[in-house]
C-alpha cells in the first residue's frame, strides 16, 4: 500500500515563506508522465487530476492511492468535478463530460459537451479551462496558432485567414504573412461560454495564450495571458462579455471585422482604443514570464491571512503569486506580489485547487517549455507571515495594509522605493519597460494600530506600473517582511481618469 | 565502470570466433555453432517481441531452437514457409475455441515446425533440419494477436541484409530498439483509445488499438472511419514528447482506407454530422454522432476469426434512406448484414437501417 510515507517533506530556507508554510511532494504512479493539466476535488474528498498523456486519475490522500478514472484524452488542460462519478475536461478537440455510469470506478462514457470551434492541427492551439460560474456555465480559452508551425492539410471548421490562402500556408515563408500568433479557424483567441447543455457563445476576443481562467469568490471571471506579440508583458484580465482584450488576430471572427482585412496592417492605435487593459500586469523577467491559473483563496482563513485574494501560478520560476485587487472608479485593477518562492516549490506551477482542509494543491507541467512536473501540497502552519496584505490607490498615493503591525521606525522614506514604467502596446514581441523613472515619496503616514501605511507620491499617472520595493521592513514581533516586491497596475485614477500619455483612449 | 570494457571484449571475441570459423554469413547474437549445428536461444520478452529476430542456417544444416518464455504472458514459436507468416497467424486466429487445444498452431501446409504454447518462465527445444531450398523462413508467435508484431526470420542460404534495411523483421527491431517505450503507469493493454494527432485525418482524430493486432483511426471531426491497419498500434511519441507538434506514427500495415469523404448519409440531401462522444462497450468505443439530427451509434470490434473489423451501426429512430460508402480495397472483402450495395454505396431504408453491420476483412 502507498501510504503517507511516500510524501516527503522538503527542507526549507529559513526567513522565507517556508517559515510559515510546509510543502509536500505527492508521489505519482510509476510510469505516469506527471505533467498536470488540471486539478479538482470530488465532493467525496478525493483529488482528481488529468495528465499530459490523456489520463485522469483520482487520488485518495488518506491512503496515498491513485486510481485510474479515464484515459485517452488529447492534452487535457483543465478539469472540473461535477460529482463523485463525473468530471468535465477541456481537451484539445472538445469539452468532454466523462462519467462512470456503472459505478465501477472507471469512466465508461465520454460525452462531447462542445466542439463548436476550429482546429488547424497547429501545436499551439491549446484549449484551457473550464472555469465554472455559479450557474454552471463553463468558460474555456482557445489559444491562437503559432507561426512556429503551419496548419495541417485537414482542418476542423471554416478556414479564414487575413493574409494567406490555404496554399499560402504550404509555402516555407508562411510565417511572415501569418502573423506570429494567428487564427485560421473559428474562435481561436477567444474565451467561450458554454452552458451545461452544450450551447456555446463566443464570449470575448483578444487573447493570445489564455492559460488560466478562474472566478473569484464574487463570481468575476479572471483570465491570464502570456507576454508576446501584442502583449508587452503578461497580464491578468477581468473578462466581461463582448470586450476585446488586445490581441487582434481573434477579431477576424467578429461580425464587425471586414472579411480579409489584415490586422497586421492596421495601426496599433486603432486596437489600442478598443481594448480593455489588463487589470494586473506581471512585469516580465521580474514577476512572471508565463502566468497560469488564477485561483481565489477559498479556505476561509485556513490557508493564512489572504482569504478571498487570488493566487496565480508562474511557469518559469518556483513561484506562486498573489494578486491584491482594487476596485477603482468601478473597474478592477491592482497589484501583484510573489507569494510562495522556492522553499521546495517546483517550477511549472500550472494548476491549483484548495482542499476542504485549506491546503493548496499544485500541479506542474512543462510541455517542453520551461516548467516542471508533479503534484505538491502546501499547508499553512498557523503562523502569520509579515506581508503586504492589501494595496489600495488613493487620490495622491497608496494605502498599504500589512498583515502585522510595523515595527517602530518603519514609517520612513528609506524603506520604500517607487519606480514606474509602462509597456508599449504593439505588434512586436513583448516590450521593454519604457518611461522608467523613480517616483518621489512626498509624505508617509502610519495609521493607528501600525498596520496601515499611507504613502503619498509626487506623480500618479494612468497607464503605468508602479513598482514598490520595500527594504528592511520588520513587524513588531520581529519577523521580517517575506515578499518585498509589489507591482501595482495603475489603469485609472480614483477620479476615473484613465488618460495615459502613451496610450490611445477609447 | 568495467562494463564498457567487458562489452568491447565480448564484441571482439565474437568477431574472432566468426573469423576462425571462416563464415561468410555473420551469425546473429544468441546463435552458436556446434559441430556444424546451429543452436539458437530465443527469449520471448515483454512488449510482444523475441529477443532474437533473425539468424542464419545453411541449407540442410541441423538447427536447434530453444524458446524461453521470459514474458508474463503465454507465447509459442512457429516456423512457416517463406512469405506465409500472416497466413499462418490468421489461420491460428480462425481456430477460435479450438485454438488452445491446438497450441494455436493451425493445420496448415505452411506450418513447418512449432513449439507448444509456453506459460511464463518455461522453455522448449525444437530440433529440425534446415530446408534444402534457399529462402527466408519466418518464425512467429501465433497466440491470438501476437503474430502481427512478434516474429523473426531464419535466413537459409541467403545472406542477411543490414539490420536497418531488413524488411523481414519487426519495425522496432529494425530501428535497433528493443521494445516500444512504456507510456503509461499500466502495461500493454488493448483495447486502447488515444485522441491524438494522426496522419491523414482531421486534427480531431481518434486512434483505437483492438485485440488481435487490429487498429483503426476514427475521425471525430468528420464522424467517420478513416483507415484500419494491423500490427502494432501507434507511436505517440512525436506528439507526446513535447508540445504536440507532431503526428503519431502508425505501426503496422494499412489495409483499408475510406475513399469517400462523406460520413454516413441520412436522407436525400448531403448530410452534416456532428460528434457527440462515445461510450465504452467492453472497452471498445461506441461512437455517437448526429446526422441531420438523427442519432447514429457505431461500435467497431475486431474479428475473432480472421483479420479485420466489424462495424455495428444503430440508428434507433431512423425513418429515411441511409447510405454508407463501403469502400473496397485490394484483398479486403466487405460484407454487410442488410441493405443493397450499389457502386460501393450500401443503401438501407427505414427499419432496415436501425441495426446493421459491415465488416472489412482481409482475404487470405
Amino acid at each position: 500500500m502507498l501510504f503517507a510515507g511516500l510524501v516527503a517533506a522538503v527542507s526549507i530556507r529559513a526567513g522565507g515563506i517556508g517559515d510559515y508554510y510546509s510543502l509536500q511532494n505527492i508521489a505519482t504512479p510509476k510510469g505516469l508522465d506527471p505533467q498536470v493539466g488540471g486539478l479538482d476535488f470530488l465532493p467525496d474528498g478525493r483529488l482528481v487530476a488529468c495528465f499530459h498523456r490523456g489520463e485522469v486519475y483520482t487520488y485518495d490522500s488518506g491512503k496515498g492511492e491513485w486510481k485510474l478514472f479515464a484515459d485517452g484524452l488529447q492534452e487535457p488542460l483543465g478539469i472540473v468535478a461535477i460529482n463523485d462519478r463525473e468530471v468535465v475536461v477541456m481537451q484539445r478537440p472538445e469539452l468532454t463530460r466523462i462519467t462512470d455510469t456503472d459505478g465501477n470506478g472507471e469512466a465508461d462514457q465520454y460525452k462531447t459537451v462542445c466542439d463548436d470551434f476550429g482546429m488547424t492541427g497547429n501545436y499551439h492551439e491549446f484549449a484551457f479551462g473550464p472555469a465554472r460560474d455559479a450557474r454552471g456555465n463553463l468558460y474555456v480559452g482557445l489559444n491562437l496558432a503559432s507561426s512556429g508551425a503551419s496548419i495541417r492539410p485537414e482542418l476542423r471548421g471554416e478556414f479564414r485567414h487575413y493574409g494567406l490562402s490555404r496554399e499560402g500556408f504550404k509555402a516555407k515563408s508562411y510565417g511572415r504573412a501569418s502573423g506570429r500568433m494567428y487564427t485560421a479557424t473559428p474562435y481561436r483567441g477567444w474565451v467561450l461560454m458554454i452552458t451545461p447543455e452544450g450551447e456555446m457563445t463566443p464570449f470575448a476576443p483578444g487573447f493570445r495564450s489564455p492559460n488560466g481562467l478562474g472566478f473569484d469568490l464574487d463570481g468575476q471571471l479572471f483570465v491570464t495571458d502570456n507576454q508576446g506579440d501584442w502583449l508587452g508583458t503578461s497580464k491578468l484580465f477581468h473578462v466581461q462579455r463582448g470586450k476585446f482584450y488586445g490581441h487582434p488576430a481573434s477579431l477576424a471572427w467578429t461580425n464587425e471585422w471586414k472579411k480579409g482585412r489584415n490586422p497586421l496592417k492596421v495601426a496599433s492605435t486603432e486596437f489600442d482604443g478598443k481594448r480593455t487593459r489588463g487589470a494586473v500586469l506581471f512585469p516580465h523577467g521580474l514577476m512572471a514570464n508565463s502566468p497560469t491559473q488564477p485561483i481565489p483563496d477559498s479556505s476561509g482563513g485556513k490557508f493564512g491571512p489572504f482569504a478571498g485574494q487570488l493566487f496565480v501560478g508562474e511557469m518559469n520560476r518556483p513561484r506562486i503569486m498573489r494578486v491584491m485587487l482594487d476596485k477603482v472608479a468601478g473597474e478592477w485593477q491592482g497589484a501583484c506580489v510573489p507569494f510562495y518562492d522556492a522553499a521546495g516549490l517546483g517550477t511549472g506551477n500550472h494548476r491549483f485547487v484548495f482542499g476542504a482542509d485549506g491546503n493548496l494543491w499544485v500541479g506542474q507541467t512543462h510541455l517542453s517549455w520551461v516548467g516542471g512536473q508533479g503534484v505538491q501540497r502546501i499547508k499553512w502552519n498557523g503562523k502569520t507571515p509579515m506581508e503586504v496584505e492589501s494595496m489600495k490607490l488613493l487620490g495622491n498615493g497608496f494605502k498599504l495594509t500589512f498583515t502585522k503591525p510595523l515595527a517602530k521606525g518603519a514609517c520612513h522614506h528609506d524603506h520604500f522605493q517607487f519606480t514606474r514604467y509602462y509597456y508599449e502596446y504593439r505588434q512586436g514581441y513583448g516590450s521593454p519597460q519604457l518611461g522608467k523613472e523613480a517616483v518621489q515619496i512626498t509624505d508617509l503616514k502610519l495609521l493607528r494600530g501600525a498596520r496601515t501605511l499611507m504613502i503619498y507620491l509626487d506623480k500618479l499617472t494612468p497607464g503605468y506600473v508602479y513598482q514598490l520595493d520595500l527594504n528592511n521592513i520588520v513587524a513588531t514581533d520581529g519577523s521580517p517582511l517575506v515578499n518585498a516586491l509589489v507591482c501595482y497596475t495603475l489603469n485609472r485614477l480614483t477620479n476615473g481618469d484613465d488618460k495615459a500619455p502613451h496610450l490611445v483612449q477609447k | 565502470m568495467g562494463v564498457p570494457v567487458f562489452r568491447i571484449r565480448f564484441v571482439i571475441g565474437l568477431f574472432v570466433q566468426i573469423g576462425l570459423l571462416g563464415l561468410v554469413i555473420a551469425p546473429a547474437l544468441g546463435q552458436e555453432l556446434n559441430d556444424d549445428r546451429v543452436e539458437v536461444n530465443i527469449t520471448a520478452r515483454a512488449g510482444l517481441r523475441y529477443d532474437v529476430v533473425r539468424f542464419t542456417a545453411k541449407m540442410g544444416q541441423a538447427v536447434q531452437v530453444k524458446l524461453i518464455n521470459g514474458d508474463d504472458m503465454a507465447h509459442n514459436l512457429v516456423f512457416t514457409k517463406p512469405g506465409q507468416r500472416l497466413v499462418v497467424a490468421t489461420a491460428a486466429l480462425a481456430l477460435g475455441a479450438d485454438g488452445e487445444a491446438k497450441n494455436w498452431v493451425p493445420d496448415h501446409d505452411a506450418v513447418l515446425w512449432s513449439t507448444p504454447v509456453l506459460p511464463p518462465g518455461e522453455r522448449h527445444v525444437v530440433q529440425f533440419t534446415a530446408p534444402l531450398e534457399r529462402g527466408i523462413y519466418p518464425y512467429v508467435c501465433t497466440f491470438p494477436g501476437h503474430g502481427f508484431v512478434m516474429y523473426g526470420v531464419m535466413y537459409v542460404g541467403v545472406s542477411m541484409p543490414e539490420l536497418a534495411k531488413d524488411q523481414n523483421i519487426p519495425e522496432l527491431a529494425r530501428q535497433g530498439k528493443k521494445a516500444q517505450k512504456q507510456f503509461h503507469a499500466w502495461g500493454h493493454k488493448r483495447p486502447l483509445i488515444y485522441r491524438i494527432f494522426m496522419p491523414d485525418a482531421s486534427p480531431a482524430a481518434i486512434a483505437v488499438g483492438l485485440e488481435h493486432g487490429q487498429n483503426y483511426c476514427w475521425d471525430a471531426g468528420q464522424c467517420r472511419l478513416r483507415y484500419a491497419w494491423y500490427g502494432g498500434f501507434v507511436d505517440p511519441w512525436p506528439v507526446w514528447k513535447g508540445n504536440g507538434n507532431g503526428l503519431a506514427r502508425v505501426l503496422g500495415t494499412r489495409y483499408w482506407e475510406a475513399k469517400s469523404a462523406l460520413p454516413l448519409q441520412i436522407g436525400e440531401v448531403e448530410s452534416v454530422a456532428s460528434f457527440k462522444g462515445y461510450r465504452k462497450v467492453n472497452g471498445h468505443p461506441e461512437f455517437h454522432y448526429e446526422v441531420n439530427g438523427v442519432d447514429v451509434y457505431e461500435l467497431i470490434e475486431p474479428l475473432h476469426t480472421g483479420l479485420g473489423i466489424r462495424r455495428s451501426f444503430r440508428i434507433p429512430n431512423n425513418t429515411g434512406l441511409v447510405r454508407l460508402a463501403v469502400d473496397s480495397a485490394d484483398g479486403v472483402v466487405a460484407t454487410y448484414s442488410a441493405g443493397k450495395l450499389k457502386e460501393g454505396i450500401l443503401e438501407l431504408r427505414d427499419k432496415q437501417a436501425r441495426e446493421f453491420t459491415v465488416t472489412h476483412q482481409l482475404a487470405n
